[in-house]
């Protein structure tokens, strides 16, 4: 059985008179220690299955196996323990907590997490080492997302979930990150799953998830995905 | 041009954000409600007093005087121009019922214009012999309607019946009266305890005074001057003098006239002395003169039985006398009866003789005459028969000459008829006839009969003449005879005559003698009669002497006794004529004591308590509406933060700033507008009632009168737009004259920054990660750290310092009754008591089962004055034994503890008053008693005390600094037993005769608590408001750090935060700035009580200026509970973040 496994998974948002479904009968699978990219444009619903892939969110109909268990069935409190243990986000805007360093910002994770790493290797392996005692406001916007990226590594989770990590950086930046990503779900076989509407960046994935439209449209297996520096884009 | 959606976004605000919109008002209510409220409590209650006493029509000045009111004092004042209505009256006080209550029985009369009593219930008095008691509880213990009063003098000597028509009284109702509204006195008293129980009123005309005791009047022109006014004030005292100068100048006059008219009673009473001399001289006189009519009594009684026993004698004597002459007499007369007797009997022998002669004599004459008469009948007869013989022998010769045959028969019938009875020779003569007739004999016979009888006749005349010579010669005989007796009878008779004669000399000598003697013995009766008067006289007089004499000796041992007494007396009399002739000299004039109503303490008192609540109104209400404003104005400020998007967006679209600022005004106006309003109804009512209904313990008011105070309205509503709709405008300002752009970009973050406490390294090392993290957080927020601590601090200030002072009024008591006082109950005793009732109660205490120790003292309530100072009630006490006072009181140094002892140097002071007079030991002390003497007490030591001021000396102080004379009128009692069996002691004690009243100090706790717990009850508003703030203030600012960072909590949350985490993410901080509020507070508050304790305190009270723990902790749980609480609703807001939402967004 895949690592990640979405079966028939629906989500619908009452909003004022009017149900909008989110996701609409999604199903797809990742294997362990995969960089997957999940494809769409804005609004398709991508956010949505990411959410309930890492336990911020529940599905309305549909089952959900991370590592050989359904966390649509999971309770909150389940449910925080699992994003506690097993997910490490990182999100388009980074969320670093402003009046922390970097390094206590990724201390803020690992001092809940039970197989935490090393804080200050886990910088170092993001290249921050040097930065780790300034505040986010004294970094830059790729060198914050990183310290967002080293905040969810940190943890040493099973699943890293990236909601559009380079929308807010410029295309070096963003390269970099995306290299990142790459290197950790190669590296470390943590199972990486990256959040976009930039096509470009599916070169990079081992399997890509088209999303449209609130369901997948096609999923593909990239035989050899490409490196990021022979990404254009 | 309309701008609909313009208004619907205010609305939609208000309702989207109802808890802040809420907390706003929240803020502002409690802000202007606790401000307004606490402010107009104090005014409304001078304003109720003040309308109370003006309905009432209270007096403005009240006169008494050491004489009483007279038409003089009456006169004076009436023509004062500035009285208005003048009244006198009567007043007295009295011990009244079985427990004797102290009363001032006040005179009532309809037409009373002034101090109208309120009816409770029942009526006031329409009759004498009804009264109207005092409506509260202590006599409504003891009376119901229908009920009898009695009245007792204080003392033995004042005869109540001279001032009063009654001494027993029906209740009829309950009144108050606007002279009385405080509850637990009714003011001081020179009889009994010393204070005042209650009032009752009376029919006026149930008084029986000499003089008027009370005047009161009214001025002009002050009817709608608040009694309260400094203008009231000013001119009433200003009248006041002037009358004080009037009535000055009055007393001589008016003591020249008692003078007068005292000299003129003593001049009486002398005249009443000197007649009293007179009288007993008198008496003494009489009494001389009874004696001496006594001692003549008895010589004339001495002399009387002497001429009585000569009389007796002489009686006696002629008694023997008469006797004597009795007896000779009779002797005498016996024996001339006898001789007389004799010779009668000698005579009536010789008569009887002559008698028998005289009757031999007549039966001789008798016979002789008899004899005579015979012969002559038959003289006379033979002669007759001779004739008729002769005639009929005619006849018969006739007839016989006649032949027989020829004589008619009727002739022979008739001579027959006459001849029948003519008897012859024993036959008739008709038969010797008939035989003729029958012709058996013949004539010759008849004829020879007839001559024969004829010649018989012849013979027998013959025979007869011879007789009669016979007689004759014996009748001559006979007359010899006769002649013969005639003469012894004459010798007879004279001898009779003679007898006789000598019978009626007799007679008449024994007549005579009789009569003689008949005299002497009427005499001699009459003598006796006398004599036996005499006698009588004599016992009578005696008996009359005797009683004389006793009464003499009763008159003089009456006379001697009463004559001591009325010596006595008189010179007693002499003595005090003297003495008042002195006191006289002496007496001084007349003082009068005309009173404000500012000269009541009560009334001062009253004004002080709104004016200390006044005091309260300022500091306290002021920190509560200090930290409600400035969380209001957090929470504005915050609001306006949050929405620089909106407002940005608005710009942007082409809304002019005033059209932004609408919304933000509109928002701030209409949550502190609405919160004004809710907040002065409510502090304008409900605090002042709750307030005012606490001092109802104390006091006897009508319900308050609620008003709104315009300055108080101002000032609180724009205090609250000002924390409000200002705060906006300022923040705005800022705001609206950035460009849109800037102000839709997010603003940016707060840069995170090191903190001060991270240079300290080795303690920053000691912290663990999320210590660290709540240090940096704390920090990095220092505005709103500030805020929250002044709130939490502010809030914790008002908490301590209620339950500080909540504890210092309530503490008061268990240190006064734990520490100071160590007795448990006082027995007032009445000094003027017989030594009977003394050795009664005294045998009583001794063996009574459970009393510890008793110790006598005395006791008297005097004025402890000082010039520029309010004067003091002060309680002087006297020990019997001052070593054993320690057992019963503590006297001590508050701060060293070291005991102080009583000694003869001088009086030991309790704190308070020391304090408040500023004296230390080696001062003088000045004091006041009832009659307005003064007197100097030295100061040895300050004792502590919390309660009342006392001051205790040793006898020979008393003796030397006040008066010489003092009796023991106190017992206080120790004992360690149960309430039931204490209320047995107590109600034993009640029947002893000595006893006045008796006080436990277990009673005294709990009323003291009582009247203590309206001071308390200001204080739980006071707490119950500050927590209410608190809250409020702890949820709006813990409301706003959690909007503020919810980007921060959803991402900790993302991390896999656990719900509790999160919350105690930002609990933790709140409980920093919790403690560091409650820290802040401890030193405000100890600050704020310090102050808040200086202006609540009365001058007779020390509060231990200590602050308890309790107080701190009390507050620490209280702020820290609600913060928990607060915690608990956020922990639940906090689980509802949706994190994705709040990460989506950029900032």
């Amino acid at each position: 059985m895949s690592y990640v496994k979405v079966v028939d998974e629906y989500k619908r948002y009452q909003m004022g008179e009017n149900t909008i479904v989110a996701n609409n009968g999604i199903t797809f699978e990742i294997e362990a220690g995969e960089f997957a990219v999940i494809l769409g444009p804005s609004g398709a619903g991508k956010s949505t299955v990411l959410n309930i892939l890492g336990g911020m969110d529940k599905p309305d109909e549909g089952e959900i196996w991370v590592d050989g268990k359904n966390i649509a069935k999971y309770t909150m409190k389940q449910l925080t323990q699992y994003r506690r243990d097993e997910v490490g986000f990182v999100f388009q805007f980074y969320n670093l907590v402003p009046n922390l360093t970097a390094r206590e910002n990724l201390e803020l994770a690992t001092q809940i997490s039970p197989n935490a790493l090393d804080v200050d290797q886990v910088l170092a392996s993001v290249g921050l080492a040097h930065r780790m005692d300034n505040f986010p406001a004294q970094l830059s916007g790729g060198e914050q997302q990183r310290v967002a990226i080293a905040r969810a590594l940190a943890k040493n989770p099973k699943l890293l979930l990236c909601d559009e990590p380079t929308g807010a950086l410029d295309i070096e930046t963003g390269k970099q990150i995306l290299k990142l990503l790459q290197n950790t779900a190669r590296e470390t076989k943590t199972t990486v799953i990256v959040i976009t509407h930039n096509s470009s960046i599916a070169s990079m994935a081992d399997r890509v998830i088209y999303i449209n439209d609130a369901k997948v449209r096609e999923t593909v297996i990239n035989p050899r995905p490409r490196s990021v520096e022979e990404i254009e884009w | 041009m309309k701008k609909t959606a313009m208004y619907k976004l205010i609305f939609k605000e208000i309702v989207n954000s109802k808890a802040r919109f809420l907390s706003i008002f929240i803020l502002i209510v409690l802000g202007v409600g606790f401000f307004a409220g606490i402010q107009a409590t104090g005014p409304n209650m001078l304003n109720t007093i003040d309308q109370y006493f003006k309905q009432q029509h209270l007096y403005d000045l009240h006169l008494q005087s050491t004489m009483g009111i007279e038409e003089g004092e009456l006169e004076l004042l009436r023509d004062y121009d500035p009285v208005d209505i003048l009244e006198v009256g009567y007043s007295q006080d009295v011990l009244v019922g079985e427990n004797r209550l102290v009363m001032k029985l006040i005179g009532y009369h309809e037409d009373h214009q002034l101090n109208q009593y309120l009816v409770k219930s029942g009526r006031l008095p329409e009759k004498s012999g009804e009264i109207a008691l005092d409506d509260f509880d202590l006599i409504h213990n003891h009376y119901e309607i229908g009920d009898q009063v009695t009245l007792y003098s204080d003392r033995e000597e004042t005869d109540l019946t001279e001032q009063f028509n009654e001494t027993t009284y029906e209740v009829v109702g309950f009144v108050t009266s606007p002279r009385y509204f405080v509850n637990v006195s009714r003011g001081q008293t020179s009889i009994g305890g010393g204070q005042l129980d209650a009032f009752g009123v009376i029919r006026e005309e149930d008084f029986n005074l000499p003089v008027h005791t009370d005047l009161f009047v009214t001025f002009n022109g002050l009817q709608d001057k608040d009694t309260y006014s400094d203008k009231y004030k000013n001119l009433t005292s200003q009248y006041q003098s002037e009358i004080e100068h009037m009535l000055e100048d009055y007393a001589p006059k008016r003591l020249a006239d008692i003078k007068a008219d005292a000299e003129e009673e003593l001049d009486d009473a002398e005249a009443e002395i000197a007649d009293g001399r007179a009288e007993l001289d008198e008496a003494r006189a009489e009494l001389d003169d009874a004696r001496e009519q006594l001692d003549d009594g008895k010589a004339k009684l001495a002399r009387a039985r002497d001429e009585l026993a000569q009389a007796h004698a002489e009686l006696t004597k002629g008694e023997s006398d008469y006797e004597q002459g009795l007896a000779t007499f009779n002797q005498e007369i016996s024996q001339a009866e006898e001789q007389l007797e004799q010779g009668e009997q000698e005579l009536a022998q010789e008569q009887g003789k002559l008698d028998q002669a005289a009757d031999e004599l007549s039966q001789g004459e008798q016979e002789l005459n008899q004899a005579s008469r015979g012969i002559e009948a038959q003289y006379k007869e033979l002669s007759n028969q001779q004739a008729d013989w002769a005639v009929l022998m005619e006849e018969i010769s006739d007839l016989l000459e006649v032949p027989i045959a020829f004589i008619p028969d009727q002739t022979i019938e008739d001579i027959l008829n006459e001849t029948d009875d003519i008897e012859l020779n024993g036959s008739t003569l008709a038969a010797l006839l008939e035989a003729y007739f029958a012709e058996e004999i013949p004539a010759e016979q008849v004829k020879q009969v007839l001559d024969q009888v004829n010649t018989e006749i012849e013979d027998g005349l013959l025979a007869l003449d011879q007789a009669r010579d016979e007689i004759e010669v014996k009748r001559s005989e006979l007359d010899s005879n006769q002649k013969e007796l005639t003469s012894g009878q004459n010798e007879l008779d004279q001898a009779r005559q003679t007898l006789d004669q000598q019978g009626s000399l007799l007679e008449q000598e024994k007549q005579a003698g009789e009569a003689d003697l008949a005299d002497a013995r009427l005499e001699l009766d009459q003598g006796w009669k006398e004599y036996n008067e005499g006698l009588d006289l004599l016992s009578d007089e005696e008996a009359n002497l005797i009683e004389a004499e006793e009464e003499y000796k009763a008159g003089l041992a009456t006379f001697e006794e009463e004559s001591a007494e009325a010596l006595e007396e008189i010179e007693s009399g002499e003595e005090e004529i003297a003495e008042a002739r002195e006191e006289l000299a002496e007496l001084e004039e007349p003082s009068y004591y005309p009173l404000l109503r500012t000269d009541n303490s009560a009334f001062l008192e009253y004004e002080e308590n709104a004016a200390r609540l006044s005091e309260l109104a300022s500091i306290f209400p002021v920190v509560f509406f200090a930290v409600a404003a400035l969380v209001t104005l957090t929470t504005i400020t915050r609001m306006i933060e949050e929405q620089r998007g909106e407002i940005g967006t608005l710009k942007a679209l082409g809304y002019r700033n005033w059209e932004i600022s609408m919304k933000y005004y509109v928002y701030a106006l209409s949550a502190s507008l609405l919160g004004t309003i809710f907040g002065l109804v409510l502090g304008y009512t409900a605090l002042p009632l709750i307030i005012f209904n606490a001092y109802g313990m104390l006091y006897d008011l009508p319900d308050l009168i609620l008003t709104n105070y315009w300055s108080y309205t101002l000032i609180s509503a724009s205090i609250a737009l000002l924390s409000t709709v200002i705060t906006a405008w300022f923040v705005l300002r800022v705001d609206l004259r950035s460009q849109p752009a800037v102000l839709m970009r997010p603003k940016a973050p707060k840069i995170g920054k090191r903190i001060l406490l991270e240079r300290i390294t080795p303690l920053w090392r000691r912290f663990d990660f999320i210590k660290k993290v709540t240090a940096r957080n704390l920090f990095r927020y220092k505005q709103r750290m500030l805020m929250t601590i002044l709130g939490i601090s502010g809030c914790a200030a008002l908490i301590i310092a209620g339950f500080g002072v909540k504890g210092a009024v309530e503490g008061l008591i268990d240190l006064q009754y734990g520490k100071v006082l160590d007795y448990n109950a006082m027995v007032i005793l009445d000094d003027e008591a017989g030594e009977d009732e003394a050795s009664s109660y005294q045998a009583f205490i001794d063996q009574y089962e459970g009393i510890d120790q008793d110790l006598l003292v005395f006791h008297e309530q005097f004025e402890a004055k000082q010039d520029g100072l309010k004067s003091q009630d002060l309680n002087v006490f006297v020990p019997k034994s001052p070593e054993q006072l320690e057992d019963f009181i503590h006297l001590r140094d508050r701060t060293s503890g070291e005991p102080h002892q009583l000694n003869d140097e001088g009086a030991i002071v309790t704190e308070k008053l020391a304090n408040l007079f500023d004296i230390e030991p080696g001062d003088k002390l000045t004091l006041v008693d009832g009659d307005n003497q003064s007197y100097q007490v030295e100061i040895s030591a300050v004792t502590e005390n919390y309660t009342g001021h006392y001051l205790y000396m040793t006898e020979a102080v008393y003796r030397s600094e006040i008066k010489d004379s003092l009796a023991y009128n106190a017992n206080l009692l120790k004992y360690d037993r149960n309430r039931a069996w204490e209320d047995e002691l107590l109600e034993g004690l009640m029947l002893e005769d000595q006893v006045v009243t008796v006080s436990a100090n277990a009673l005294q706790i709990e009323s003291f608590d009582d009247s203590m717990a309206s001071l308390n009850i200001v204080v739980v508003v006071l707490i119950v408001a500050a927590a209410g703030l608190a809250f409020v203030v702890l949820y709006n600012l813990t409301n706003i750090n959690v909007s503020e960072r919810i980007r921060e909590l959803s991402t900790i949350k993302v991390l896999g935060f656990y719900d509790n985490e999160v919350t105690m993410y930002i609990y933790r901080e709140n409980l920093t700035l919790t403690i560091m509020g409650i820290i802040a507070g401890g030193v405000f508050g100890r600050l704020l009580f310090t102050f808040v304790l200086d202006t609540v305190s009365m001058d007779n009270m020390m509060f231990n200026p200590g602050l308890d723990w309790t107080s701190y902790l009390y507050a620490a749980l209280l702020t820290f509970s609600f913060s928990t609480f607060v915690m608990w609703m956020m922990h639940h807001k906090l689980k509802k973040i949706d994190m994705i939402e709040a990460l989506k967004s950029n900032e």
